[in-house]
C-alpha cells in the first residue's frame, strides 16, 4: 500500500459556489503544512481528505484507497477539526473509550492504547476530569489523542493551534512532528510560525486553489533578496506602508526598523537587504501571484 | 459495548429526566388512583347503573330536539380543533338549519318557528353566569315519515359541515342520544366475571394502564429523541463522529435501540408498580402475572418506536424544534381531534389507542385483530422511519445533504475555509 496521498484535479463546489479549483497535490509520509488566509479552503480540503465533504470532479487516493471508499478511509485516518469538542459531561477516557468504540476497536485494545495516548499527550493526570473541566490546550491535547486512538496511517489536523498559548503552542507543534515519525500528518494553519516550526513541505492555498508547492527552503529561496530592512524615522511608517509590502515594524523611540518586500531596491534612504524568514517568503509569494498589492494594510 | 455507551448518556441527559418525571405523574395522577378503586362482584338487588343501546327510533327524536334547542338558543357548543367553541350561525346559516329540521321533522319554517312558542321552556343559570339560560323541551317530538336512520345521519353531518364541524351533531357521535336502559343484575355478573375470570382481573387493568400511559408515550419520546439527536450537532461533535469508521446503519441503530430500551424501562418499572397494587387491592383472587408487562410490549412499544424514530428522523432533516412541534401536531391530531370514543376505539392505522376502562373485555378482544394491525403497523412505520434516518444520516456524513434550517438569526449556514 502507497504511504502517499495523492490529489489530483480536485474541485469542489458548495451550491452554486466553487470552494476548490482543479486542485493537484501528493504528500507523502511526515509533516505537510497547508498554509493559507482564513476563507482559503484549508478547511474544505481538509473535510474532502477525511471524507465529509464530496468533491464534485478528480480523484483523491489515501494510501492507495480511493476517497469513495469512505468506510476504508475513515479506518486508516485520524480527523482533528479546526472546533475539537466532545461531550462536556464524559470523563478524558470515557471520551476516548467511546470513540474508540465508533472506530470499532475492541475492549482489550482500547484498554490498552488509551493509557499509552494520555502519557504520549500528556493528559494521564487528568484521565478522569470531565472533558468540561479541561483548559484549551488539555482539549487540543485530547483531540490529538482522539484522532490517534485507532493508530492511523494519516492524519488530518486543521488549525490545531488557534487560541492557544505560546508555551501549548509549541509543546502541540511537537507532539504533531513525534506523531508524524511514522505517518502522514497534514497540518492546515494561516499560522505561518506553525509551519516554520514543524513542517518540510508546504502548499499555500487562495481563494480555493493551490498557489504554490514545495519545501520551506525552496519558498525561503523564491523570497531571497526581495526583503529589505528600512530605518527610518517613526512619522514615515505610513508613507512606507502605502509604497511597500510591509511584513513587520518595530518602533524606537522616534525612529522605525520596517520589512518591506521588493523586487527591486527600495527607493528609500539606509534600505538594506535581509534574509528573509518563512512570514517574508509566505507574503512574498501571495504578493507575486497577486493575492495582495501594495499599500493593502493601510 | 456501544449499545451501553449509548445508553449512560441517554440516561445522563436533562431531556431523560424530564421524561421521567412526566410519565411518573401522568401514571401517578391518572391510573394510581383510578385503579385504587376497586372493582365488587354485584350483589343481588343492587343498583348497576345505566348503559345505552343503539336504537335509531330514540336516537333520532332526541338528536332532532338537542338540535332545534341549539337552533332556538342561536348558540351551538362545537370542538372544531379540539377546544371549545361556541357558534352563533348567521341568517343564511341559520335558514340552511332551518331546512334541515323541516326535512327531518317534516314541519315547514313557520311551523318550526311555532313549535319554539309552544315548546315547554325550562329557565337555568350556567356556573358563574347570571344570565337565564333557555332549554327547550319536545316531548311528543315527531321524525317526518320514512325517514330512515341513513338519511338522518346524512342531513346531521350537513349540519355539522355548517357549523364549522366539532359538534355533536354528526354521525359519529349520535350514539349519545342512544336510549339509556338500567344495567340488570345479570348483565353486571357476567360483566364482573369477564372482569374476574377472562381477564384475571390484571388484564383488564394492564389495559387501563396501557390507556393511560399511551397517550403520553406518543409525544415526550419526541421530545427525548429529538435532545439526543441534536447533542451531536449542538455540541459541534458530528466531525468526530461522522470521521469514525464505524457505518451509519449501526450508529443509528444503536442509539435508536439505547433510547427505546431506556425509555421503555421506565415504564415495564410503572408496570411492575401497578401489578403489585393489582395483587394487593385483589389479594385471594388469581390473577394473570405476566399481562401488564406483555400488554405494555404489545401495546406501548410500537408507540414508543414511533415516537423515538419520528424524533430522530425530522431532527436529523432540520431541527429539534421543528420535530418538536410536528411531534405535539401529530399528538394532538391523535388525542384532541381523535374520536369520541374512549373505550374500544380501535382501528388498524390508529397510533393511540383508546379502552379507558378495565371493564369491557368483549369490546377490546372483538376489535382484537385490528389491534395487532395497528400495533404492528406502527411498529413497521417506526422501523421505516428508522431506515430514513439512517439514509439521512449517511448523505450528511458524506457531505451531499445539509439539513433544513429554521431562517433564524444564528442558524445561517457557515462556510470554513
Amino acid at each position: 500500500m502507497a504511504d502517499t496521498i495523492e490529489i489530483k484535479k480536485v474541485n469542489k463546489f458548495y451550491g452554486k459556489k466553487q470552494a476548490l479549483y482543479d486542485i493537484d497535490l501528493t504528500i507523502g509520509q511526515g509533516m505537510f503544512g497547508l498554509l493559507g488566509r482564513n476563507g482559503a479552503g484549508k478547511t474544505t480540503l481538509m473535510k474532502t481528505l477525511a471524507a465529509l465533504h464530496k468533491k464534485k470532479s478528480g480523484n483523491i487516493t489515501i494510501c492507495g484507497i480511493p476517497i469513495e471508499k469512505a468506510k476504508a478511509i475513515r479506518s486508516i485516518t485520524g480527523y482533528l477539526p479546526q472546533d475539537f469538542s466532545m461531550y462536556p459531561s464524559m470523563t478524558v477516557t470515557e471520551s476516548l473509550d467511546y470513540l474508540g468504540a465508533l472506530s470499532g476497536m475492541d475492549k482489550k485494545s482500547r484498554t490498552e492504547r488509551i493509557p499509552q495516548l494520555l502519557k504520549k499527550v500528556n493528559l494521564t493526570q487528568q484521565k478522569k476530569t470531565k472533558v468540561k473541566a479541561l483548559s484549551g490546550g488539555m482539549k487540543r491535547r485530547l483531540g490529538i489523542a482522539q484522532a490517534l486512538l485507532h493508530n492511523p496511517k494519516v492524519l488530518i489536523v486543521d488549525e490545531p493551534t488557534a487560541g492557544l498559548d505560546p508555551e501549548e503552542r509549541i509543546r502541540f507543534r511537537n507532539l504533531l512532528c513525534e506523531v508524524a515519525e511514522e505517518r502522514i500528518v497534514i497540518l492546515s494553519t494561516h499560522i505561518v510560525g506553525d509551519i516554520e516550526a514543524s513542517c518540510e513541505d508546504l502548499a499555500i492555498m487562495n481563494e480555493g486553489r493551490i498557489l504554490w508547492k514545495g519545501t520551506v527552503s525552496q519558498l525561503l529561496d523564491m523570497a531571497k533578496d526581495k526583503v529589505w530592512l528600512i530605518n527610518t524615522e517613526k512619522r514615515f511608517v505610513t508613507a512606507v506602508k502605502k509604497e511597500y509590502i510591509v511584513t513587520g515594524s518595530v518602533i524606537h523611540g522616534d525612529n522605525a526598523d520596517i520589512r518591506v518586500i521588493s523586487d527591486t531596491v527600495p527607493d528609500l534612504q539606509g534600505a538594506i537587504r535581509i534574509e528573509p524568514n518563512l512570514e517574508d517568503a509566505y507574503m512574498y509569494c501571495l504578493y507575486s501571484h497577486g493575492c495582495i498589492a501594495k499599500g493593502d494594510e493601510e | 459495548m456501544l449499545f451501553f455507551k449509548e445508553c449512560k448518556k441517554v440516561f445522563f441527559s436533562v431531556t431523560y429526566f424530564i421524561y421521567l418525571a412526566v410519565m411518573i405523574l401522568m401514571f401517578i395522577s391518572q391510573y394510581w388512583f383510578d385503579a385504587k378503586i376497586t372493582v365488587e362482584k354485584p350483589v343481588e338487588g343492587g343498583d348497576f347503573g345505566c348503559t345505552t343501546v343503539f336504537d335509531a327510533e330514540t336516537i333520532m327524536p332526541n338528536a332532532t330536539a338537542a338540535f332545534m334547542n341549539d337552533f332556538y338558543n342561536g348558540e351551538f357548543i362545537c370542538y372544531p380543533y379540539g377546544f371549545i367553541k361556541k357558534v352563533h350561525p348567521d341568517a343564511f346559516e341559520n335558514e340552511k338549519l332551518c331546512s334541515i329540521i323541516s326535512e327531518i321533522t317534516g314541519y315547514s319554517a313557520a311551523e318550526i318557528e311555532e313549535l319554539r312558542n309552544s315548546a315547554a321552556v325550562l329557565e337555568y343559570y350556567e356556573e358563574f353566569s347570571t344570565t337565564p339560560k333557555i332549554q327547550y323541551k319536545f316531548p311528543d317530538l315527531k321524525i317526518a315519515e320514512g325517514m330512515t336512520y341513513e338519511h338522518f345521519c346524512e342531513l346531521i353531518d350537513e349540519a355539522d359541515d355548517i357549523l364549522g364541524g366539532g359538534s355533536s351533531y354528526n354521525s359519529d357521535g349520535l350514539e349519545y342520544y342512544s336510549k339509556e336502559v338500567p344495567i340488570t343484575y345479570e348483565e353486571a355478573l357476567a360483566e364482573y366475571n369477564e372482569f374476574a375470570e377472562d381477564d384475571k382481573v390484571t388484564g383488564g387493568l394492564a389495559r387501563l394502564f396501557c390507556d393511560y400511559l399511551g397517550i403520553d408515550i406518543v409525544l415526550i419520546p419526541v421530545f427525548v429523541a429529538a435532545a439526543f439527536t441534536y447533542t451531536d450537532r449542538k455540541k459541534k461533535i458530528s466531525d468526530i463522529i461522522y470521521s469514525r469508521k464505524i457505518s451509519s446503519a449501526k450508529l443509528v441503530l444503536t442509539r435508536f435501540a439505547a433510547l427505546v430500551v431506556m425509555m421503555l424501562i421506565p415504564v415495564l418499572l410503572m408496570a411492575a408498580a401497578a401489578h403489585i397494587q393489582a395483587a394487593k387491592l385483589y389479594s385471594g383472587t388469581e390473577l394473570d402475572n405476566t399481562v401488564f408487562y406483555t400488554l405494555t410490549l404489545e401495546w406501548l412499544l410500537p408507540n414508543l418506536m414511533a415516537a423515538t424514530a419520528f424524533g430522530m428522523l425530522i431532527t436529523e432533516l432540520s431541527s429539534p424544534i421543528i420535530a418538536e412541534i410536528l411531534g405535539i401536531a401529530v399528538w394532538f391530531k391523535e388525542v384532541c381531534l381523535g374520536s369520541y370514543e374512549l373505550v374500544g376505539d380501535i382501528s388498524s392505522f390508529d397510533l393511540i389507542i383508546r379502552h379507558n376502562s378495565e371493564m369491557y373485555r368483549s369490546v377490546f378482544m372483538a376489535n382484537y385483530s385490528e389491534f395487532i394491525f395497528s400495533r404492528c403497523f406502527w411498529a413497521g412505520i417506526a422501523l421505516v422511519m428508522v431506515t430514513g434516518t439512517i439514509a439521512v444520516y449517511e448523505l450528511k456524513r458524506g457531505g451531499v445533504l445539509n439539513e433544513f434550517r429554521l431562517p433564524f438569526k444564528n442558524n445561517k449556514i457557515k462556510s470554513k475555509a
